[in-house]
């Protein structure tokens, strides 16, 4: 058996790329919904959902890129090395699902 | 005084037998209602929802014999009404939920290598509430005052100024009591997976249906309290006249849309995950090969659990949000193709590479292919927003949802029920009437619902109860009725089989498909303690050989092959790593979860009739009943670790940390956070978008407010010193005191805001938004007083001890909680006036 | 082949017999859609019977690239281009700002559709609307009571009718003659005959033919 056991606080892990997604689409619809309602000028609208956006690409970037440069440990035995790939495989894809569900969605007309 | 050094040596298979079934016995006759055992609760969650399939199919048939020709005259609209809402209530509410949990409850243990579920009475007091609830139901059809407004119930028709009767409470009332059970079940499914296995079963040796209901489980924590917040909502509208979803009153009738579908997309993908996880485990023994791609699996279930939470709005499409936010969701329904099409190919990947052959369960998968792959074509079709605003609330979307409910619903259920027919009864099925049953209902199926593609673009609407010959939908409808006939014969003739089956069917041998997980690894039908010794794992849950595990199993040579103060004992497992780390010691058959269930079912009859106080009676004995109930549960004095087999000692559940109760618990603060959240974004909701909100709120009282969230403050200090105490052998007794006393003050000062606040509740939905936050910090306090009250009994029955602490720690993180959740609450509160101005402020 | 098709699909409420550039673009989409999936179905049913009918077929192509190719790359290629022109044709049915054409007033409620006209000097009828052809038409929805849903299937998608709310569908019919309209979000007992009748007018008849058929407005609200 491996000589380290993975804590159970490690399962959010598995849960971490796609609450970023969910984090920001929430975001952008409670935004979108409050420029509309407050009349923000739709280039300020834009702007604002777009730096969100961004700010959550670069969340899931930085922390894909964290993972797959620390390689699973050894100590963590075949528990540790699944935990590791299913995390990056989540955060990879969750990345793409956020540029492609939210991404093309910013160059449309403001508030109709 | 002393546990015994070592454990007793190991006995014949025979004698073990006689002492297990003796412990873990549910009785005869009557004392069967008193059973706690998961395969009889299994059993009887699924016959009970497959009576529900039944009544529902039957309704659906009316609906079809009024439809087969233009001006039907078979019944009236209000009956039809009534028949088409009861027909899609019952399905999603009574039938597919239950059956699934049906499946998890009877299956899981078998397969994960336990006895049991964590919390037995709590399974069957989840199984009555359930029974209850649907007969409410079922009862008010029979009496005529049937829901009539549609299985969504859309507000404001389910109001009460547009459904002034009783029916609109039975629906709110009777599926909430459903729903609620539901979620316990979900609790105890997560507890259940997370810490039941069998020892050296870690989370990436699960079988792959493991960590499907693991997900599913999740799922329904955070999708089934949006819907319960807006059947509580809807029914205080009702009952006290609260205006949530009321436009004249402050109220905003999409709310109840936002609510219902937040729940209801993800309702979906928990319908449908189980059943994948049927084919990921059918599949591979059918193919005689493993599954390809456990982790792409495990990753693609995430990722579907994630993503069917944040694509509800493609279920309104046409109520005239921007189309920059229905892109969102447009965008992600089409993207959550992407992991469903990752599990078919990885199905496919198995067949292609495996030695496939032909058993019965294979016609149904066969089937799901044909089905599923077509629905999810339509839904991806529905997913792009200009050709909904076409085909929605059109017969196109009855066509995509009978699809994909029965592609990934019904045909995996039947491909499931003929493979472990087996192990439910020890029989096995032949294929004579069978065969012919099938292809009846896969052809009647096919032609009542392919044509209805064609007849929603033909623009037939959905719920009508008649049209015109001139509309050009005769002959469509005509064939849809008589395909839904062949399909009825069809189900006719499979319910006629399992009946034959059950009767005079073969007697299956032991592992009749040579199948690779655990459930096989027992007698058909499996003894009430499913494993007469607990087996060690040091291979993929997926790639047991049950065959040659059975035997040394029976003779007792795994962990816990013995018996032991006449305990129902079973193993509870590190989380990840699966190393055993306690011995859980599980109750008795008893009648209290019954009991208890029956007064939950009076306090919900009295609600529905009006009758508050008898209602609110029946709650208080509700809650009695619990504080009872937990009274015999656990140990009565300290053991210290007990010998398991093979040289292990862990200690009992009592003593640990991460004891079962705690992270039951966890789970359920979980769905209650999610309860929770939805309300504070019904308000804010409410507060953006709802038409006729005043220009300004007079504040509620500060000193009050604040005075509320320091008491609860105190509560949760007092409870973590309580705990303190105990463990350094001191009496906890008067900090509990003082969290009590804390709680009722926090109780006074809710109750009287509430009394304050204006506008009146009654009068405008910001009033009544307010005194629900409040309401809610009121409820958790209650309960916290329940929480003390329970543990001070249990102390001084010596329940309770520095080491048997879990009381005092489940007290503790409920009032962290309910301070956390009390100050956001109040915060809120305390920030609508200022909310409210901002809104004047603009145009 | 397409007359044959549409004497299969003609309809008074049918929304393959388009009279309208909405509802031609939305049924342009829907052919494309209906043969994609007829391709991506024939695939998958046919590896799933050749894996049964020819063992050992696919099993040079490794396990992991099934997945790959079947369940990401093929849903990328296929649903990228389909989303992205879903949302431009959806883009290109709204009503957008920087054109206002004439505004028709609707309220719905339980069981019948009003029709008012204040580009025609405040007509009102019910259960008739009455369009000019070749022009496009707002259509301002609202319901007095609980959520209706308007849809005329041979012009356009439809628009839900929502109490407190008002929503706009902008629409347009190509040519004269009578069509068909329905409500179509459930709303009672007599939902199944909330219907109405959509006259289009050539446009230069439009105001005579209405005033013919509208009474004057009185002090109505």
């Amino acid at each position: 058996m491996s000589a380290q056991v993975v804590p159970p606080s490690r399962l959010w892990l598995l849960a971490l790329g796609y609450g970023i997604w969910c984090s920001a689409l929430a975001m952008l619809y409670a935004l979108h919904a409050l420029g509309c309602a407050f009349a923000w000028p739709a280039a300020v609208l834009r702007t604002v959902l777009a730096l969100v956006f961004l700010a959550h690409l670069v969340a899931l970037g930085g922390l894909w890129r964290a993972y797959a440069g620390r390689r699973a440990d050894a100590a963590d035995g075949a528990t540790g090395s699944f935990f590791h790939e299913v995390a990056l495989w989540t955060l990879a894809t969750a990345f793409v699902a956020t540029v492609l569900t939210l991404g093309p969605s910013l160059m449309l007309a403001a508030c109709v | 005084m002393n546990a015994p050094a070592e454990p007793p040596p190991p006995r014949s298979a025979l004698r073990l037998h006689r002492e297990l079934s003796a412990i873990w016995g549910s009785g005869t006759g009557w004392q069967r209602l008193a059973s706690v055992n998961h395969s009889v609760i299994g059993r009887r969650i699924m016959a009970t929802a497959f009576f529900f399939f039944i009544v529902a199919g039957l309704l659906g048939m009316l609906t079809r014999v009024q439809l087969a020709t233009p001006k039907g005259m078979f019944m009236d609209a209000g009956t039809y009404n009534q028949v088409f809402t009861m027909h899609g209530a019952m399905m999603l509410f009574l039938f597919a939920i239950p059956m699934l949990e049906g499946v998890a409850v009877y299956l899981l243990p078998k397969m994960l290598g336990a006895r049991d579920f964590a919390f037995p009475r709590l399974t069957a007091y989840s199984y009555w509430c359930y029974l209850f609830g649907a007969s409410i139901l079922l009862g008010s059809l029979l009496l005529g005052v049937a829901p009539d407004g549609g299985w969504f119930m859309y507000t404001p028709l389910s109001s009460n100024t547009y459904t002034p009767g009783v029916n609109a409470d039975v629906w709110l009332l009777g599926v909430t009591f459903v729903e609620i059970s539901a979620l316990s079940f979900a609790v105890e499914i997560v507890v259940s997976i997370l810490k039941m296995r069998a020892p050296g079963m870690s989370l990436e040796r699960m079988p792959i249906f493991g960590w499907y209901m693991l997900v599913t489980a999740l799922m329904m924590l955070v999708a089934f309290p949006p819907l319960i917040l807006a059947s509580i909502l809807l029914e205080l509208e009702r009952a006290f006249g609260l205006p949530f979803f009321d436009p004249t009153r402050g109220g905003d009738a999409l709310l109840w849309q936002h609510l219902f579908w937040l729940f209801g997309h993800p309702d979906v993908y928990i319908i449908f995950l189980p059943m994948a996880g049927v084919l990921s485990t059918l599949i591979p023994v059918f193919a005689r090969r493993e599954l390809v791609g456990y982790t792409m699996i495990v990753v693609a279930i995430v990722a579907m659990a994630f993503l069917s939470f944040g694509i509800w709005v493609h279920h309104m499409f046409t109520v005239g949000i921007p189309h920059l936010a229905l892109a969102f969701f447009s965008a992600g329904s089409a993207i959550v193709a992407v992991p469903t099409a990752v599990q078919m190919f990885a199905w496919l990947a198995t067949l292609a590479h495996g030695k496939p052959r032909w058993e019965l369960p294979m016609l149904y998968i066969f089937g799901f292919f044909f089905v599923f792959v077509l629905g999810g074509l339509t839904g991806v079709m529905l997913a792009i927003v200009p050709f909904d605003w076409q085909a929605h609330d059109s017969y196109f979307v009855v066509a995509h949802l009978h699809y994909v409910v029965a592609g990934a619903f019904a045909f995996p259920l039947l491909a499931a029920l003929y493979y472990w027919l087996p192990l439910l009864t020890g029989r096995s099925a032949s294929p004579r009437l069978a065969v012919p049953a099938f292809w009846l209902i896969f052809v009647g199926f096919n032609l009542t619902f392919f044509v209805m593609h064609l007849t929603g673009l033909l623009g037939m609407p959905r719920r009508i109860y008649g049209y015109h010959e001139h509309d050009g939908w005769t002959a469509l409808n005509l064939l849809s009725s008589v395909g839904a006939f062949v399909m009825t014969i069809g189900f006719g003739l499979l319910v006629i089989d399992l009946l034959v089956q059950l009767r005079y069917g073969r007697r299956s041998r032991r592992d009749p498909w040579r199948a690779t997980t655990l459930e096989w690894a027992m007698p058909l039908p499996p003894p009430a303690y499913n494993f007469a010794s607990i087996p060690h794992i040091d291979t993929h849950g997926d790639r047991m050989a049950p065959g040659h595990v059975a035997p040394a199993l029976a003779r007792g040579e795994g962990y816990l092959g013995f018996t032991r103060h006449g305990w129902q004992e079973t193993l509870g497992v590190h989380m990840t790593s699966g190393v055993p780390d306690q011995v859980i010691v599980l109750p008795r058959p008893t009648y209290l979860p019954l009991i208890l269930a029956l007064s939950t079912a009076a306090a919900v009859l009295g609600f529905l009739f009006k009758a508050y106080l008898l209602s609110a009676a029946a709650a208080g004995i509700v809650a009695a009943l619990f504080v009872y109930g937990a009274m015999g549960s656990g140990l009565k004095r300290d053991h210290g670790p007990l010998p398991i087999g093979h040289g292990l000692s862990v200690p009992p559940h009592t003593e640990v940390v991460g004891a079962l109760p705690w992270w039951a618990l966890v789970f359920a603060l979980v769905a209650d956070a999610t309860l929770f959240t939805s309300l504070v974004f019904g308000t804010l909701y409410l507060w953006i978008a709802a038409p006729a909100w005043p220009a300004s709120m007079p504040p509620p009282d500060l000193g009050l407010a604040v005075g509320a969230v320091v008491a609860l403050a105190v509560a949760a200090f007092a409870a973590r010193r309580s705990l303190h105490a105990l463990r350094a052998e001191a009496a906890p007794q008067r900090w509990m005191a003082l969290a009590a006393l804390a709680l009722f003050g926090c109780i006074a000062a809710v109750l009287t805001l509430i009394g304050a606040l204006l506008p009146h509740p009654q009068e405008h939905a910001l009033g009544a938004t307010a005194s629900v936050l409040l309401g809610y910090i009121a409820a958790h306090a209650g309960i916290g007083l329940l929480f003390l009250l329970s543990n001070l009994l249990r102390l001084r029955g010596g329940w309770v001890s520095a080491r048997r602490c879990t009381d005092l720690r489940l007290t503790r993180l409920w009032l962290d909680y309910s301070a956390v959740s009390g100050a956001i609450a109040i915060g809120l509160v305390l920030a609508l006036p200022s909310l409210v101005a901002m809104l004047g402020a603009r145009s | 082949m397409s007359l044959l098709v549409l004497t299969g699909c003609s309809g008074q409420l049918s929304t393959l017999d388009p009279s309208g550039p909405a509802a031609a673009s939305i049924a342009r989409l829907w052919w494309v859609m209906l043969a994609g999936s007829m391709v991506l179905f024939v695939l998958v049913m046919g590896l799933f019977a050749l894996a049964w009918l020819r063992p050992g077929f696919g099993s040079s192509v490794p396990p992991q690239r099934w997945v790959l190719l079947g369940g990401l790359a093929l849903p990328a290629v296929v649903l990228i281009p389909l989303v992205g022109y879903g949302l431009a044709a959806g883009e290109r049915l709204l009503p957008l700002p920087f054109m206002t054409p004439p505004r028709i007033e609707v309220q719905a409620e339980r069981w019948r559709w009003t029709f008012r006209y204040p580009d025609q000097g405040g007509l009102a009828t019910e259960g008739v609307l009455h369009l000019p052809a070749g022009t496009p038409v707002d259509i301002v929805v609202s319901s007095r009571d609980v959520i209706h849903s308007l849809w005329i299937p041979r012009l356009a998608g439809k628009i839900d009718v929502i109490p407190g709310r008002i929503n706009t569908l902008r629409l347009q019919a190509d040519a004269p003659g009578r069509y068909q309209g329905q409500c179509a979000e459930f709303c009672g007992q007599e939902h199944t005959r909330m219907r109405f009748d959509v006259v289009v007018h050539a446009q230069a008849d439009y105001a005579a033919a209405l005033s013919a058929v509208a009474p004057r407005p009185e002090s109505k609200q």
